[in-house]
């Protein structure tokens, strides 16, 4: 699953560690997740996309449609 | 947040200076030089300094399942802490378990070529430092495994 998160977040001018508190995870998670190396659970991705202020599935994608998508 | 990875190191390092000095009782008994009043109080000690240790990371009940459906004593910070650490608690068991297998595995190889004696086979020292072993390594194979998931 690919995902937006870091270039949603430096839209937002957030860093790493503010997302992860805001959300109450660890910036080691966050850091997970932006390097594809961790799929959130949906209550964390609902969670992640609220504070970005987008929609889930703008934020998450299936499969490597990162550039084409985007 | 706290620390998981340190939480885990402390836990098995207290947890293998435990089963270290039962396995020092067990030598220091078997020479005749085993008295229980020294070695039960740093053992009480140790189990005081752990449970403290776990009531500062706001550990609770093993048995009670939290709102997150994680067991409350298990220390973790976020849904990917708790994911690793069920899978790292998944292999050591595997390890350890593969451990308990080839020790029972040479016992059976020792006793059928060494002679089926029963002292050997109801060897009571053997079987308490198997115990130590098993829980040194299933401690330590889980807070390695751990840190590899959390790299």
């Amino acid at each position: 699953m690919k995902n937006l998160i870091r270039e949603k977040r430096k839209e937002k001018k957030l860093s790493q560690e503010e997302l992860a508190n805001t959300a109450g995870v660890t910036r080691q998670t966050i850091n997970a997740i932006e390097n594809d190396k961790y799929d959130p659970s949906l209550k964390l991705a609902f969670q992640l996309a609220a504070i970005l202020h987008v929609r889930v599935d703008e934020l998450f994608k299936w499969g490597d449609v990162r550039d084409e998508q985007y | 947040m706290s620390s998981t990875r340190k939480y885990l190191i402390g836990r098995a390092t207290m947890i293998s200076l435990l089963a270290v000095l039962v396995g020092i009782w067990g030598i220091a008994s078997y020479f005749g030089k085993g008295e229980i009043a020294p070695f039960l109080a740093i053992e009480l000690a140790l189990v005081v300094v752990g449970n403290r240790q776990n009531k500062k990371y706001g550990k609770g009940n093993f048995l009670k399942i939290n709102h997150e459906g994680y067991s409350e004593g298990m220390q973790h910070n976020d849904e990917r802490e708790a994911r690793n650490l069920l899978n790292a608690t998944f292999i050591s068991a595997r390890i350890t378990l593969l451990f308990v297998m080839l020790c029972l595995t040479f016992a059976c190889i020792y006793i059928q070529n060494f002679g089926n004696n029963a002292k050997l086979i109801f060897d009571i020292r053997a079987f308490a430092f198997l115990g130590v072993f098993t829980i040194i390594i299933q401690q330590w194979s889980l807070v390695i495994t751990y840190l590899r998931f959390d790299k």
